[in-house]
């Protein structure tokens, strides 16, 4: 709704891609909690937003989820990322090494 | 592809909205679960945990709208959720909703009613194939634009154009069946032999004319579905059969299809519908007196070719007319008709302007539907406000506003519908019977879908005013106070002020419009007839039958039959004569003045007329004597004229005692009798003259009979009378001539009150919304004129505030629908009569009127403001 999140969801996708493919499949809450532990709480992105970007990527077919048993014996939806996730993960990161890259450089000269 | 897919499963999210909706929930609960759970670990306490959780979660309803959004096909999901929404909306105030169903039922009803007429009359197609090629053929003169053309032209016309795929004759020639002891009279249609070919319509049963039987004028007919029916009881065997018709035996080859229909027109014809019962063969190249073949007096119809124009094909036959012109002799122009236009003549500017009546009256539904919704938006402000901030999006409130339109136009239209099931009723009902196509006036597939346009329109229409409003509505302060008396709530009221002042524009239009017609006819009314149609019997009768042999016997028949009519009781004159007044007869000769040298065309329509016809009529005698008893079937020949006809060709002098050569004799002037126009509606009567009866004879004459009391009580007495004489002869078309005297101005009154109806339902409709506005407008600011009260205002003062302001609504939107007429004044020019489109009467009577109404619908919200308790209303704060 507002511009913010446009900015932020692909970033997101691709975070939630990439801890799928190094983590296997997790439920939703492990997902944000494992954005939190690695941002070191920097990004506080509302825990909210994600299951959007999840259901998205699953309709891309990027992801999918099946329901399974969470530690602590409660039903909950496990999602993992699929072949298409994987290609699309190996894309993205080329194109944000590329653009982070570039941004980094000009930021760099501007000082 | 991808994107394809996810839109297939975001179809199926649609679909299965209930399940997944509970699993969303489920997923959600169990996040902030775990959250909570980790954040009591961390140390916080049951309490802190859980709102700890919940504002690092943040918003969940707008994160599962959010994910909803994302799930579905949002559009589909929310369509069911706005509407569900917009149904309680509507339930919660139902007053609101039947006013703006009912207003949304005038207007499509209205609109879809005279779309219907306009469909059935204008746009349906003719029912022949390929009905566009079809034009209809007329020779001109600057005077006569449209003449029937001369048999020796149609021969060489139908022979060597290079432009038709065929081209027919037609004349009117009634026949006179003798069947069974049940004598009737049949409309009969002499016709080409490829006049079915060239309609592109062969008989249902048998078979049409051949070259050969036109040739030879046989005695073949062909006769309708309903006579086949009627009086053959529908039997098959009929082909081969003989029919005794007009004293002939004729030999039946043919029956046409039901529903076949005839073309039209207004000389010798009948009109367009299935008017014909009988068609037998026009000998075109028959070995005629001169005057025959010279006489115009045949209709034409022909087919294009494809990719001609009627022009085209008009100079083409122009150009043959030309050759068959003697040198020195004025060419006769060709002038060819699309046969549908030829048809619907003159109603095409009525249709027309019924049509954008009730389009005004359309769009003042839509203005004052649109207000009430303005109204019940500018209530809903703090609700809004609510929603907004609970994270609704602002397209997703334009969007409840848009269902909102939706929902009340879809069973507006069933309503407006369901009235013009009714209203086509009572447009077949009340429209004149001579109304081109009228049977073709129906409800159907193509009516339906105009309707559902209509209210796809109308939703538009109505909802977009809202809609946009509500889309740039800064509902912020709204949730400060109580939403009703910020300077958004004044955008509101100047929206609804704007749209009522439009109503009222609107309908001051059509109040101007209304007074034209009104006036127009009013004088119509008042045209000097030169008859005095009341308390007079007619009817046509027509002498056919081997008892008639020769013109003599016929005229013998007549008088003493004329005479037996005028001895009835009851009956104060009675005779008969070969037209009735306003009914289209349109029959002129040539003649010369004896002993005047001019190179001046003498020429005038000629009637025949018996002794009493005049009297019968009430045509007044000027000068001279009329036609009587001494007017027998030898010299002196004698003709009577009238008053057009001595004031253009005896300027100055008297015509009684001259003599014109006509006809083949020398015939003296007895008498001039008073002009009688061929419509009302005529700026002048054209020069005619009378033959006495047994001096021209005609087979089939009109009968006009005066009575002291109502004339049809006179039919029975008539009837007996004419079967004591001649069991044989049918009395047709019996009715009063107070009935053919209305009926020419039918279209006219028809068009007059169709337009008061809708002016009327427009002021209604206007002023209802005046009210409307001004009600709302005094309950908005109760709290400034409770301050006024409270401060001193008198009563009256606080009364003239609102009724100021409905006279302010009144003088905007006149002066605009004044000016709107006054623009379009060239639409109603053909419509009127004796009025000018400008007339300051039609104007100042509607401003007039406007006003006055704008200021009675301001009485009552301004007596509900002067019973301001300033107390209650302060207190309120």
């Amino acid at each position: 709704m507002s511009p913010r999140a446009d900015i932020m969801q692909g970033t997101l996708d691709l975070m939630v891609l990439r801890t799928l493919d190094t983590l296997g499949p997790m439920h939703g809450w492990g997902i944000a909690h494992r954005l939190e532990q690695m941002s070191d709480d920097v990004l506080r992105v509302n825990q909210g937003s994600l299951y959007p970007a999840l259901l998205r990527l699953e309709q891309r077919r990027l992801i999918r989820s099946k329901m399974g048993l969470s530690e602590n014996n409660r039903r909950a939806r496990f999602y993992s990322i699929t072949p298409a996730g994987r290609r699309q993960l190996v894309e993205e990161r080329a194109q944000w090494a590329l653009v982070s890259g570039v941004i980094n450089r000009l930021l760099a000269s501007e000082e | 592809m991808r994107s394809l897919i996810s839109w297939v499963s975001r179809l199926f999210g649609s679909i299965g909205g209930g399940r997944r909706d509970a699993e969303i929930h489920d997923e959600l609960a169990f996040h902030l679960e775990m959250q909570e759970k980790l954040e009591r670990d961390r140390g916080a306490s049951p309490d802190e945990a859980r709102r700890r959780a919940r504002s690092r979660f943040g918003g969940a309803d707008s994160t599962t709208e959010a994910f909803r959004d994302q799930r579905g096909l949002p559009w589909l999901d929310q369509l069911r959720q706005d509407s569900t929404y917009a149904i309680r909306m509507f339930r919660k105030d139902p007053g609101f909703s039947l006013v703006a169903l009912l207003t949304l039922a005038i207007g499509i009803g209205a609109t879809v009613t005279i779309f219907s007429l306009l469909e059935g009359v204008l746009l349906s197609p003719l029912p022949y194939p390929d009905p566009a090629s079809l034009v209809r053929v007329y020779e001109t003169t600057p005077r006569e634009p449209r003449f029937p053309a001369r048999k020796m032209a149609i021969v060489v016309y139908r022979h060597d154009n290079r432009t038709l795929d065929g081209l027919a004759a037609f004349t009117r020639e009634d026949l006179q069946l003798s069947l069974e002891d049940r004598p009737e009279r049949l409309r009969g249609l002499q016709v080409s032999a490829n006049y079915f070919t060239v309609l592109g319509v062969n008989p249902a049963l048998g078979r049409g004319f051949t070259w050969n039987e036109e040739r030879e004028d046989a005695n073949v007919a062909v006769i309708s579905d309903a006579v086949w029916r009627r009086r053959f009881q529908a039997d098959p065997a009929v082909l081969g059969r003989s029919a005794r018709l007009s004293g002939r035996e004729f030999t039946i080859v043919g029956v046409m299809p039901e529903g076949f229909e005839h073309i039209g027109g207004s000389y010798r014809s009948f009109p367009q519908g299935e008017t014909v019962d009988v068609w037998w063969p026009l000998p075109l190249e028959k070995a005629y007196a001169d005057g025959e073949r010279y006489s115009h007096y045949t209709n034409v119809v022909a087919r294009l070719k494809t990719g001609v124009t009627p022009d085209q094909a008009a100079s083409d036959l122009t150009g043959l007319s030309g050759r068959i012109t003697k040198a020195g002799d004025t060419v006769w122009t060709v002038r060819a008709v699309p046969l549908l236009a030829d048809v619907v003549g003159t109603s095409t500017d009525g249709i027309r302007l019924l049509m954008f009546a009730a389009s005004l009256v359309m769009l003042i539904t839509c203005a004052n539907v649109s207000s009430l919704l303005l109204a019940k938006s500018a209530g809903r402000r703090g609700e809004r406000a609510v929603r907004f901030a609970l994270g609704a999006g602002r397209w997703r409130l334009v969007r409840q506003s848009i269902a909102e339109s939706l929902l009340l136009a879809i069973p507006g239209a069933a309503c407006g519908f369901a009235l013009t099931l009714a209203g086509v009723r009572f447009l077949r009902a009340v429209l004149p019977e001579d109304f081109p196509r009228l049977h073709n006036v129906q409800v159907d597939w193509t009516v339906l879908l105009f309707s559902a346009i209509v209210a796809c329109l109308a939703a538009t229409l109505f909802g977009l005013l809202p809609a946009w409003h509500e889309a740039t509505d800064d509902v912020r302060p709204s949730l400060h106070d109580n939403g009703t008396r910020t300077s958004a709530g004044r955008r509101t009221t100047r929206l609804r002020n704007a749209l009522v002042v439009a109503e009222i524009a609107l309908a001051s239009a059509l109040l101007v419009t209304a007074g034209l017609l009104a006036r127009s006819f009013v004088k119509l009314q008042h045209v000097e007839a030169g008859f005095r149609p009341e308390h007079v019997l007619t009817a046509t009768l027509a002498t056919v039958g081997p008892k008639y042999p020769d013109p003599a016997r016929t005229a013998g028949f007549m008088q003493r039959f004329v005479k037996a009519v005028a001895a009835l009781p009851g009956v104060t004159a009675a005779g008969a004569g070969s037209d009735l007044p306003w009914t289209g007869y349109d029959e002129n000769s040539d003649m010369d003045i004896v002993g005047r040298k001019t190179t001046e065309s003498i020429n005038a329509r000629y009637h025949v007329a018996t002794p009493g016809y005049f009297e019968a009529l009430g045509i007044p005698l000027i000068e001279g004597r009329l036609i009587d008893e001494r007017d027998q079937d030898r010299p002196p020949m004698v003709i009577v004229v009238n008053q057009a006809y001595a004031s253009k060709y005896f300027p100055g002098g008297s015509p009684v005692g001259q003599e014109v050569d006509l006809w083949g004799a020398h015939r003296r002037i007895v008498g001039v009798v008073g002009d009688v126009k061929d419509t009302p509606a005529d700026p002048a009567a054209l020069p005619a003259f009378w033959y006495p009866h047994p001096q021209i004879s005609f087979p089939s004459l009109s009968l006009v009979v005066r009575t002291t009391g109502a004339p049809a009580a006179a039919t029975g007495d008539v009837r007996r009378l004419l079967h004591s004489m001649d069991p044989e002869l049918p009395l047709a078309d019996v009715r009063p001539l107070e009935d053919i005297a209305a009926a020419a101005n039918g279209q006219r009154r028809f068009i007059l009150a169709m337009i008061l109806l809708f002016a009327a339902t427009a002021t209604l409709l206007a002023i209802v919304g005046a009210y409307g506005v001004l009600t709302w407008s005094v309950r908005q600011r109760s709290r400034e004129l409770g301050i006024r009260v409270a401060l001193g205002a008198a009563r009256s003062q606080v009364l003239a505030l609102v009724v100021r302001q409905g006279i302010w609504f009144g003088i905007a939107g006149m002066i605009g629908g004044l000016g709107m007429a006054f623009a379009s004044t060239t639409v109603l020019q053909t419509l009127l009569f004796g009025v000018s489109p400008r007339d300051g009467w039609a104007y100042a009577t509607a401003g007039a009127t406007m006003l006055a109404l704008s200021v009675l619908a301001a009485l009552g919200p301004a007596l509900t403001a002067t019973r301001t308790n300033p107390v209650e209303v302060l207190r309120l704060e």
